[in-house]
């Protein structure tokens, strides 16, 4: 029987024995029947569900040291890991041995590498890390390179997110500040893209950011800040019909303005800092997608 | 300046600066005397440490040291250390000892010699557009020029020819006693330090013994040289200084190696490691265009110029699996002239070949070059599940041609710069390492005999892993 939502929730498994060190991110294959946890011991592991709990599929080995994040690609037949040995690795699992194999080693950045994650719908890989900059890579002949480097934040970025299209992510940093990238369409026959950065969100967090979320059915981006609040961004169409160079940004039918933090963005990229006044605003509303989403977090405030 | 390491390398924790969190892991031994627990210390005015103990005594403390040597291929913070070694390994470096040694006094003036491998012959001829001939001749005057001091320039592809002919003996060997001696096979390349600083640091006594011992030409061109050569020119080794040229900077790690320095003489048997890049380096400072310099005729390590330049089969990082492979075809299964073809796995850095007999696969070996096929094959081992029982394993993708060291060249894609390399390298003629005459007499002559107690001692060396002590690193999210 389907499990009603808000229920409750039951401790199906804990496994112990896999990690040797602190578990810093786990992940969940498309498929749901493999999670992969990734630990500060240097070692991924792949676990496998099967009725009576979870077993061990693969150990993979080979980072230096502690192994940051984990994501598995949208097939299910592709990992990435990175860790604070700078290096990015790409896995492919090898149907016959049930193993999985490294298929590239990207040391591409020159600092701990805090994130990988891939893209929506392509094997596109995006790293973030503390050399302040996001990496992103693709599969080139039968080596994987890094096929463009996003440049910007001027502190170590924690996070990155897709948005469900794929043709744009958002980076979060220990600068403060979001950046939103934009895929431009590569000129002539080359399979080239270049990314730029549309929009910085600057002002609205008291300290680093580390982690964001772009929702897939809504659009709309929340944070994880270290000043002790979760803050959710959407895009708007311009009050104002005097901003040029806008591009029009999807918008949900049943969107209801109330307090809504501009993101403004052309080709040009351009900064976007909070009015004072809107940072003191008391209330916020939100579209019934949203308040559903916000219920299941935290309560969102806005600092003065 | 990490960036420089070949990958495999640069992967083991180079770090830019020794971070404060980050110890070094070095063991200091300091002759300490048991005593009871208390202590003081007193830091005199001059600045030295004296440790005070309860009676008053004070005793004077050592200071800690850590040589060059302590630092090569610890897992701590090997970068300080790089850029020491880099500096004292470069051909600024390079030409400051030449300056002293021409401006010595004649009793301490050491013979110069400098061995220049056949990967960056070819890379320099690319670079320069001209035959590989041609190259060397040029760059034997060039060499000689530099300074005024260099009085001898040698070609590794002759000390190859030794660490061919011992890799094939051992491999010989080691298949013969697979049943006694599980870690026997696989046998796995060692003339690639890159790899070899890996497994010592990362997978320690686990895959050493997999490791052959043989000597890498580089360092066999050391021995030659500090040995042999040295006997003829009546000088004690250290009277002489050798230079060699190489594609890579992992070659400088190598020739920093305690198990190459020469203790009775506190010599190394290479004194000095530059890359193709820093030879480019040299000629640019000088001024001088290679193919405006006129040839000189080669020298040879057994006196009298060399005619023509030769090579070995088997491909740009030494032809080792080739060699071992025929070799092992005829010595173990009697076949003779065995065909090689190489069966590309999963990427083209990745090969196998098989020898065959009646459907009976005999020898299984392969080809792994870059850190991704190195990670996969030590995993595969440690796993119980690696179907070879001869490994060619290099740090570089696309072996040592495409070596850190190398030229870049302009206006070319890498992918072409690099055939360029290698149609270069293989348009020489390659020779049988058994049919030198050169490498007979001195097996003959000066080792004692093939496989005598003293080849093996001259030819062959020993790894040692690296301990990994957990060190106390806060934690960084």
């Amino acid at each position: 029987p389907c499990p009603v939502p808000g229920s409750g929730w039951a401790c199906r498994a804990v496994l112990a024995d896999g990690h040797q060190r602190t578990v810093r991110r786990v992940a969940w294959s498309p498929c749901g029947q493999f999670l992969a946890s990734a630990s500060f011991d240097g070692t991924t592991c792949v676990w496998r569900r099967h009725e009576h709990g979870f077993e061990v599929v693969a150990t993979l080995e080979g980072h230096e040291n502690e192994v940051k994040s984990v994501a598995w690609a949208p097939s299910g037949s592709l990992l990435a890991t990175c860790s604070r040995d700078k290096s990015v690795w790409v896995w492919e699992v090898d149907e016959e041995e049930q193993e999985f194999e490294c298929v590239s080693v990207l040391s591409a950045h020159s600092q701990d590498v805090k994130h990988v994650v891939w893209h929506p719908s392509q094997e596109l890989l995006a790293s973030a890390s503390y050399d302040d900059t996001v990496r992103l890579y693709r599969e080139d002949e039968d080596d994987w390179v890094c096929c463009a480097t996003l440049e910007g934040h001027t502190s170590t970025v924690w996070a990155v997110a897709w948005e469900r299209s794929g043709q744009r992510l958002v980076s979060c940093s220990d600068d403060r500040t979001l950046r939103v990238w934009q895929r431009n369409e590569g000129h002539g026959g080359g399979s080239e893209h270049s990314w730029q950065c549309v929009c910085t969100l600057s002002g609205y967090h008291g300290r680093s950011i580390y982690d964001v979320a772009w929702c897939h059915l809504t659009g709309a981006v929340a944070t994880a800040c270290g000043d002790d609040a979760v803050r959710v961004f959407e895009e708007v169409s311009p009050v104002s019909q005097k901003e040029q160079d806008l591009e029009d940004f999807p918008i949900f039918p049943d969107f209801s303005p109330g307090l809504t933090l501009h993101c403004s963005a052309s080709v040009r990229s351009t900064s976007v800092e909070a009015e004072p006044s809107l940072r003191k605003s008391p209330s916020v509303s939100f579209s019934r997608h949203m308040s559903r989403m916000a219920r299941a977090v935290f309560p969102v405030s806005f600092r003065e | 300046m990490a960036a420089r390491f070949s990958g495999v390398l640069q992967l083991t924790d180079l770090d830019d600066f020794i971070a404060p969190s980050q110890e070094c892991i070095k063991p200091v031994k300091v002759d300490k005397k048991p005593g009871k627990a208390a202590a003081k210390i007193r830091i005199e005015a001059d600045g030295s440490y004296f440790q005070v103990n309860q009676d008053g005594e004070a005793q004077k403390l050592e200071k800690a040291k850590i040589t060059l040597n302590d630092c090569l291929a610890c897992s701590g913070c090997i970068t300080s250390a790089e850029s020491v070694l880099v500096s004292q390994q470069s051909h600024g470096e390079l030409c400051k000892v030449l300056a002293l040694n021409k401006a010595a006094a004649a009793h301490e003036q050491k013979l110069v010699v400098v061995s220049v491998s056949p990967q960056s012959r070819a890379s320099l001829a690319a670079r320069c557009k001209l035959g590989l001939l041609e190259t060397a001749q040029k760059l034997t005057t060039f060499l000689k020029g530099l300074g005024k001091c260099v009085h001898h320039v040698f070609d590794t592809t002759f000390s190859r020819n030794f660490s061919l002919l011992e890799s094939q003996q051992e491999f010989v060997r080691r298949f013969q006693r697979q049943a006694e001696d599980k870690k026997a096979l696989p046998m796995l390349a060692s003339a690639c330090p890159g790899w070899i600083c890996y497994a010592e640091k990362t997978h320690g006594s686990f895959i050493i013994p997999h490791i052959s011992t043989t000597k890498s030409p580089q360092q066999v061109m050391g021995s030659l040289v500090k040995g042999y050569f040295a006997e003829q020119q009546h000088l004690p080794p250290d009277r002489i200084y050798h230079v060699t040229v190489m594609p890579c900077y992992d070659k400088k790690l190598e020739a920093s190696r305690p198990d190459f320095f020469n203790q009775e003489y506190q010599t190394r048997d290479v004194d000095c490691v530059i890359t193709t890049g820093e030879v480019l380096k040299l000629l640019e400072q000088e001024g001088v265009s290679l193919s405006d310099v006129d040839p000189s005729p080669l020298d040879t390590m057994l006196g009298g110029a060399a005619e023509e330049l030769s090579s070995h089969r088997g491909g740009g990082s030494g032809g080792f699996l080739e060699h071992v492979f025929i070799h092992a075809a005829r010595e173990l299964f009697g076949i003779h002239g065995a065909s090689i073809h190489y069966r590309p796995l999963k990427n083209k850095d990745f090969q196998e070949v098989t020898l065959e007999r009646d459907g009976q696969v005999l020898l299984h070996f392969a080809l792994a070059y870059g850190f991704r096929n190195i990670q996969n094959l030590v995993q595969k081992l440690k796993r119980g599940k690696c179907p070879y029982h001869y490994v060619e394993v290099m740090a570089c993708p696309s072996g040592c041609l495409n070596g850190g060291g190398q030229i870049k060249l302009e206006g070319e894609s890498s992918k072409e710069e690099l055939q360029q390399v290698e149609r270069l390298y293989e348009s020489l003629r390659a020779e049988v390492p058994e049919e030198n005459q050169a490498v007979r007499e001195l097996y003959e002559h000066w080792l004692g005999g093939w496989g005598s107690d003293r080849a093996l001692q001259v030819l062959h060396t020993q790894y040692h892993a690296v301990e990994r002590a957990s060190s106390a690193l806060s934690i960084k999210w």
